[in-house]
C-alpha cells in the first residue's frame, strides 16, 4: 500500500516519536512522516495546509499526555477546523495510559478513530489503515 | 207598633170575618186562602203570630206548622191552630209539633182574641228574655245567676245550676234570702257589692252587679277557700323560705334588672345597717361608702352580670380574695338571671359560695406532682403521716405550730396524744376503718387539744397512700382548724323579703330535711339528681346515700345534734335516680321554725375532684420512678428559668444534685457564659409571643458541668401548660462520647479521602508518567540488533535507553518526595515563624540565580511578619515561588518579585507576586497544581512544584490561590487561618 499523503505524529516524547517512526517506516517504507513535540505547532500547521490535499496528513497519531496543550485540548481546537480541510485525516489516539477515563473519553470523541496503546507497531498501523481503506 | 198576623183559611167567609175581628182589635192581618203561597210570605216578611186552619185541601195546618218549625227553628212565633172540636189526633200532633194554642170550631170572637192577645204577649216577652239571655255571661266557669226585679231566678249557668241543685231544702231558703237581700241592697246603691257566702266548706266572694236600667242583677260566684288556702301556705312557706335563706351558708343576692340590690342575705353582707342601706344602691355607691376599695372584683361583676342579662344564662366566676392573715380565699360566684313570661330579666339573682378548700385542693392535686413533700411541709392545713398502730411518721410545719409541738414532740409519737381521752377509742377506730378502706377517702370533725391544753375543732381528711411500692401503706391526715369557723357562725338575723323562687333558682343543690326526710329540695337538686320534689318528700336521705357511708353519716348528724355543732360536713357518695353515683360533700346547718328543727343541706358535687386526686395520687409516684429512670437528663423550669424539676439523670450530667438545683435559675447552672444572653432573649421572647427559637427542636449545645467543664450536649425543650402556667420540660442527652466518635469519624474520613486522591494521582501518574519510559525501554529494545553490536542504530538505541531509565529514576525519586513531604508536614510542630527572616533566607540561599536574571526584590509586611507557622514549609513554598519566578521570567523585562503580608480577623495573607511570562488561567484552571503539570515548553520544567507547595501548604492547614495572566505576571496568596481546628460542637 502506498500513502500520498503523511503521517503526522504529534508526542512530547522524542523517544517516543523515534520508536513510532521505526514502526512506520516498517509499514510505510516510502511515506512521509511530519513529527510535533507540540500540539499548538501542529495546529498551526494544520491551519496553514487546508486546502493542500497532499500536505494534509492521512493519519495523526495524537499523544495526550503534553505540557503546555495536551491532547485533550487539541482535540478540540482540532473539531473547529476539521470541516475546512479538504481532506480528513484519521486521528488515533497513541497514548501509554491504559486508564479506563482516558479509553471512554477517546472513544466518546467525534473525531478520535481509533486509541492505541504504545509503542506503536508496524501491525497496529496496518489495522488503522485497514480501516482507513474501507472508509468511504 | 202594631202586631201582623198572618192568617191562613180556605173559608173565605171564615177568614174575612177573622180579618175584620183582629183589625179591630188593632192587629195587621195578612190572610191567605193558599197554604203554600201563605207560607212564600211568612218566609219573606217578618210576622208575629200565625194563625192557621187544620183542614184544608192544598196543605194541611199540621203541614204547615211542620214547615215553619222545621225550616225556621230559630224563628220564635206563636202559632195558633184552629182545629174541629174533637180532634184529639190532631190536638196531639200539634203540640208535639210545636203548636201555642188551639182554637176550635166553632169558636166566639173573644175567645179568639184572648187567645191571640196572649200569645202576643208571651212573644213580647220572650223577646225580652232573649235580649237579655244575650248579655248572660252562660260560659264563665264559675256559678254565675241573674235575678230580675221580682227576686227571680232570671238565668242561671252550668255550675251555678249544679251548685244549686246541691243544696239541701234548708240551705236554700238561707241561699235564696242571701241572693234576694244582697240583690236588694245592689238595685239600692245601684254599684257592685261584694259578700262572702260560707257554703258547704268552700267560702265564695260573691259579686251583685246590678243593671238598673235592665232590672236585673248579675250574681257572680268565686271560690276564694283555695286562694285562701294558697295565701295563707304561701305565707307559711315565705317564712320558712325566709329562714333558709338568712341561714344560708353562702352569699346571696338579688337584683333588679339595673343592677341595683334588690335583697342580701346575711351572709352576704354581715353588717345590718349597710345591708339595709344598700337595698336600691349599686356597687358603686358601696365603693364610694368604703373607700378604698379593690375594684376589679366590681369590675368583674359588672361585666358578668351583663353577660347573664344579655345572654340569659347562668355566668359563673370565680373571685379571690385576700384575707387579712394572707391567706386566699376563693368564692364561687354565679348570677342566675330570672326570666319573665315576656321574655326579658325580670331579676337576677347573684349566689357566691365559698370554694377555697375545693380550690385548694384542686391546687395541691396539681402541685403535688411536683413538689409533693414541699406541699406537705408548707400545707397550711396541718397533715400527718400516720401508720395503722397510729404512730405519727411526719408531720408538717403548720401542724407543729398551730398545735405548739415541737417537730421532736410529735415525730414518732402515738397520734392519740393529740387527742382527749375520750375520743382515743373513736380515732383508733378511724384510723383502723380508714386502712380497711383504703381505695377510699375519709373525713371527719374531731376535737384536738393543743400542747397548751386549750381544744380546737378540727375537720380531717384522711386517705391511705402508699409511698414507694414496696413500703407499708401509710395514712396521710390533713387537719383544718375549724374552731373560729363554728363560732363565727351564729344566728343569722333576718332582715328583708324573700320568696320561694330565690331557693328554687337557686344554682346549688339545696335540701331541706326534717328528721332525716326530705321536705324540700330545690331545681338544682332535682336536675342534679334525676328526683323530682314529689319523688323525694317524705324519702329519707340514707336511701340516696351508698350504704357504706350511712353509718358515718347517722353518726355525724347524731353527733352534731348532741354536740350542738352547727355546721355539719360530711362527704359521702350519693345515688341519682338513674343509679349514678356522685361524690358530694353534704354541708347542713340547723335553724328553727315555728319550734321544729331543720336541716338545711347543700350537695356539692365533687366527684370529679376525687377522680382527678385519686388518679393524680396514683400516677405522682409513677411519674416520680419513670422520670428518676430517664436516660436523659429531664429538668423543669418555670417560665423565670428557675428550677423546679431536676431527675437523676441531671445531677450525674452536671453534677449538681436535685437539693442544689431547684429553684435556681437555669443560667446559674448549666448554661454557659456565651450561651446565657441567648438563653435570657429566648426567654424574653416566649414569654411576649408563646414561641421561642430553641422550642420543639433538637439542638446541640454546650453545657457547663458543675467543676466548670463543657460538655456537648443535645437539648429538646417542649413548653407544657399546667393550670395556665407555662413551664418548660427540657430532655438533655450528654453526647460528649457521640461528638468525639463524630469527630474521630471525620477526622479519619477526612484522611481516608486525601489518601484516596493521592492514590488516584499515583495511579494516574503510573499510567503517564513511569508506564511511558518503561514502554520506551521494552519497545528499544525490540528493536536492538543483536547480530549487529557495533550498529549505528544500535548506538542510537542504547543512548536512548539510558534517556528512558533516567526518566523512569527521576519520577520515582519525584513521587518519593512528594510522600516525604506530606509525611513529614503533618509531623512538624508549629513554631514562631518571622516570614521576613524565612524570605530573606530564601533570597540568600537563590542570590546567585536572582544575580543572574537581574532580579529586583520588593518587601512590605503589614502590622507583623509574625505568625504560629511550620518554618520548614515555608521555606520550601519560597524557594519553590523563586525559582519559578527565575524559570519562567519574561525575556522582555527584569525580573521583579514582590512580597508583602497581611492580617484579617480570621487570617493571616502572604502574596508573592512575579512579573514573569503568566499562565492563562482560563485554559489552566483545571489543571493548576496537578501533579505533572507543565506549562511552558522552552524551559526545563518537571512539573511537580506548584503541586508540592499547595500540598505542603493544606497539610498545614493553608490555603494556596493563584491570579495569572500572560506576559504581565503571577500572583500567589497564601491563606493561613488562624482558628485552624475548629471543633465542630
Amino acid at each position: 500500500m502506498q500513502l500520498s499523503q503523511p503521517i503526522m505524529i504529534i508526542d512530547d516524547d522524542p523517544i517516543n516519536n523515534f520508536l513510532s517512526k521505526l514502526a512506520i517506516r516498517d509499514s510505510f517504507p516510502l511515506a512521509r512522516v511530519i513529527e510535533f513535540e507540540n500540539a499548538m505547532d501542529a495546529l498551526i500547521y494544520l491551519n496553514s495546509k487546508k486546502d493542500v490535499h497532499n500536505e494534509l496528513p492521512a493519519i495523526i497519531l495524537l499523544d495526550l499526555k503534553m505540557p503546555v496543550m495536551e491532547g485533550w485540548l487539541f482535540l478540540d481546537e482540532y473539531s473547529k477546523i476539521s470541516q475546512q480541510l479538504v481532506s480528513t485525516p484519521v486521528v488515533c489516539v497513541l497514548s501509554a495510559s491504559d486508564y479506563s477515563e482516558d479509553i471512554d473519553k477517546a472513544k466518546q470523541s467525534n473525531v478520535v478513530t481509533n486509541y492505541i496503546m504504545k509503542p506503536l507497531t508496524a501491525a497496529k498501523l496496518n489495522e488503522t489503515t485497514n480501516q482507513l481503506s474501507t472508509k468511504p | 207598633m202594631r202586631e201582623r198576623i198572618l192568617l191562613i183559611e180556605d173559608d173565605q167567609v171564615l177568614q174575612d170575618s177573622i180579618n175584620e175581628l183582629l183589625s179591630i182589635h188593632g192587629f195587621d192581618v195578612v190572610a191567605f186562602s193558599n197554604p203554600e203561597k201563605a207560607l212564600i210570605s211568612f218566609n219573606e216578611s217578618s210576622f208575629d203570630l200565625v194563625l192557621c186552619d187544620n183542614r184544608m185541601p192544598i196543605m194541611s195546618g199540621l203541614g204547615v206548622l211542620k214547615h215553619i218549625r222545621t225550616q225556621q227553628p230559630d224563628r220564635f212565633i206563636p202559632f195558633i191552630m184552629i182545629t174541629a172540636y174533637d180532634d184529639r189526633n190532631t190536638y196531639r200532633s200539634a203540640m208535639l209539633g210545636g203548636a201555642d194554642d188551639f182554637i176550635n170550631k166553632p169558636f166566639k170572637s173573644a175567645e179568639l182574641i184572648a187567645s191571640v192577645q196572649k200569645q202576643i204577649q208571651k212573644l213580647n216577652s220572650w223577646k225580652d228574655q232573649l235580649e237579655a239571655y244575650a248579655n248572660f255571661p252562660n260560659e264563665n266557669p264559675n256559678p254565675v245567676t241573674r235575678v230580675n226585679t221580682k227576686s227571680e231566678y232570671q238565668f242561671s249557668n252550668p255550675t251555678f245550676k249544679l251548685l244549686y241543685a246541691s243544696l239541701t231544702q234548708e240551705e236554700r231558703s238561707f241561699f235564696d234570702r242571701f241572693i234576694f237581700t244582697g240583690v236588694k241592697e245592689a238595685m239600692k246603691v245601684a254599684y257592685n257589692l261584694s259578700r262572702q257566702l260560707e257554703l258547704k266548706s268552700h267560702l265564695y266572694n260573691v259579686t251583685f252587679s246590678p243593671q238598673t236600667d235592665k232590672a236585673y242583677t248579675n250574681i257572680y260566684f268565686s271560690d276564694i277557700s283555695v286562694i285562701l288556702k294558697t295565701e295563707e301556705k304561701m305565707k307559711r312557706q315565705e317564712l320558712f323560705y325566709k329562714e333558709i335563706l338568712d341561714n344560708l351558708p353562702a352569699d346571696l343576692g338579688v337584683f333588679t334588672p339595673e343592677m341595683r340590690y334588690a335583697y342580701v342575705n346575711p351572709h352576704g353582707i354581715k353588717n345590718t345597717e349597710i345591708r339595709e342601706w344598700i337595698i336600691g344602691k349599686t356597687d358603686l355607691d358601696y365603693i364610694e361608702l368604703r373607700k378604698p376599695l379593690r375594684t376589679d372584683h366590681i369590675d368583674r361583676r359588672a361585666k358578668a352580670f351583663q353577660q347573664a342579662k344579655n345572654e340569659l344564662k347562668n355566668v359563673e366566676w370565680i373571685d379571690d380574695y385576700i384575707l387579712p392573715d394572707g391567706t386566699i380565699q376563693y368564692v364561687q360566684r354565679t348570677f342566675h338571671p330570672v326570666i319573665n313570661e315576656q321574655g326579658n330579666v325580670s331579676m337576677m339573682i347573684g349566689y357566691g359560695t365559698d370554694i377555697t378548700e375545693r380550690q385548694l385542693a384542686a391546687e395541691e392535686v396539681i402541685q403535688s406532682r411536683l413538689r409533693y413533700k414541699t406541699l406537705f411541709d408548707n400545707n397550711p392545713q396541718m397533715a400527718f403521716i400516720v401508720n395503722q398502730n397510729g404512730k405519727v411518721l411526719d408531720v408538717n410545719n403548720a401542724a407543729c405550730f398551730q398545735l405548739g409541738y415541737s417537730y421532736i414532740d410529735l415525730i414518732n409519737s402515738s397520734v392519740l396524744n393529740l387527742f382527749p381521752a375520750h375520743y382515743h377509742k373513736t380515732v383508733t377506730k378511724t384510723i383502723e376503718m380508714c386502712f380497711k378502706e383504703s381505695d377510699k377517702q375519709h373525713s371527719w370533725e374531731l376535737i384536738k387539744h393543743k400542747k397548751d391544753g386549750t381544744l380546737i375543732h378540727v375537720l380531717e381528711v384522711a386517705r391511705t397512700i402508699q409511698l414507694t411500692k414496696e413500703s407499708e401503706p401509710v395514712l396521710l391526715v390533713v387537719c383544718t382548724d375549724i374552731t373560729e369557723k363554728k363560732q363565727n357562725e351564729t344566728l343569722l338575723q333576718e332582715t328583708s323579703d324573700l320568696n320561694k323562687m330565690l331557693i328554687e333558682e337557686m344554682p346549688v343543690p339545696v335540701a331541706v330535711i326534717k328528721m332525716g326526710e326530705f321536705v324540700n329540695v330545690n331545681n338544682s337538686f332535682s336536675q342534679l339528681f334525676g328526683y323530682s320534689e314529689k319523688e323525694l318528700k317524705g324519702k329519707l336521705l340514707t336511701e340516696l346515700v351508698e350504704k357504706s357511708y350511712c353509718d358515718l353519716l347517722t353518726k355525724k348528724i347524731e353527733e352534731r345534734y348532741k354536740s350542738n355543732i352547727r355546721v355539719m360536713e360530711c362527704e359521702v357518695e350519693v345515688f341519682s335516680k338513674n343509679g349514678q353515683k356522685s361524690n358530694v360533700i353534704i354541708s347542713g346547718t340547723l335553724f328553727t321554725n315555728k319550734g321544729e328543727t331543720y336541716t338545711l343541706a347543700a350537695f356539692n358535687d365533687i366527684t370529679e375532684i376525687r377522680i382527678a386526686q385519686s388518679r393524680e395520687l396514683e400516677a405522682e409516684s409513677r411519674s416520680k420512678t419513670i422520670l428518676n429512670a430517664s436516660l436523659d437528663a429531664v429538668i423543669l423550669i418555670n417560665i423565670n428559668g428557675e428550677v423546679i424539676e431536676w431527675n437523676n439523670q441531671a445531677h450525674a450530667i452536671f453534677g449538681f444534685s436535685a437539693d442544689e438545683a431547684k429553684g435556681k435559675k437555669l443560667e446559674q447552672l448549666i448554661v454557659p457564659a456565651g450561651y446565657s444572653e441567648q438563653h435570657r432573649i429566648g426567654m424574653e421572647k416566649y414569654r411576649k409571643t408563646g414561641h421561642g427559637p430553641a422550642l420543639n427542636k433538637i439542638l446541640e449545645l454546650p453545657a457547663v458541668h458543675k467543676d466548670g467543664h463543657e460538655i456537648p450536649v443535645e437539648l429538646f425543650i417542649v413548653p407544657i401548660e399546667i393550670q395556665g402556667k407555662t413551664m418548660f420540660s427540657a430532655f438533655i442527652r450528654n453526647i460528649e462520647e457521640r461528638k468525639k466518635a463524630e469527630n474521630q469519624l471525620r477526622a479519619l474520613a477526612n484522611e481516608l479521602s486525601q489518601q484516596n486522591e493521592d492514590l488516584k494521582r499515583f495511579a494516574y501518574i503510573t499510567s503517564h508518567d513511569l508506564r511511558a519510559p518503561v514502554i520506551n525501554l521494552n519497545t528499544l529494545l525490540d528493536y536492538y540488533d543483536y547480530n549487529n553490536p557495533a550498529s549505528a542504530l544500535n548506538a542510537d538505541l542504547i543512548e536512548r535507553f539510558k534517556q528512558s531509565a533516567n526518566r523512569i529514576s527521576e519520577t520515582l525519586n519525584d513521587l518519593l518526595e512528594v510522600t516525604k513531604i506530606k509525611d513529614r508536614t503533618q509531623a512538624l510542630q508549629k513554631t514562631n515563624c518571622n516570614v521576613a527572616e524565612i524570605f530573606d533566607q530564601c533570597i540568600r540561599d537563590n542570590e546567585e540565580e536572582l544575580r543572574k536574571a537581574e532580579a529586583e526584590i520588593e518587601t512590605s509586611y503589614d502590622a507583623t511578619s509574625h505568625l504560629l507557622f511550620h518554618k520548614t514549609v515555608l521555606n520550601s513554598v519560597f524557594t519553590n515561588f523563586i525559582t519559578n519566578s527565575i524559570k519562567y521570567r519574561s525575556p522582555d523585562r527584569k525580573l521583579k518579585i514582590q512580597l508583602s503580608t497581611s492580617i484579617t480577623d480570621t487570617a493571616f495573607y502572604i502574596r508573592f507576586a512575579d512579573n514573569g511570562l503568566g499562565m492563562d488561567m482560563d485554559k489552566l484552571k483545571n489543571r493548576l497544581f496537578s501533579l505533572y503539570q507543565r506549562f511552558h515548553t522552552h524551559v526545563d520544567g518537571k512539573g511537580l512544584g506548584l503541586y508540592l507547595v499547595k500540598s505542603q501548604l493544606e497539610a498545614a492547614g493553608a490555603e494556596l490561590d493563584l491570579n495569572s495572566k500572560v506576559d504581565a505576571g503571577s500572583e500567589f496568596i497564601i491563606k493561613i487561618p488562624f482558628i485552624t481546628e475548629q471543633i465542630p460542637v
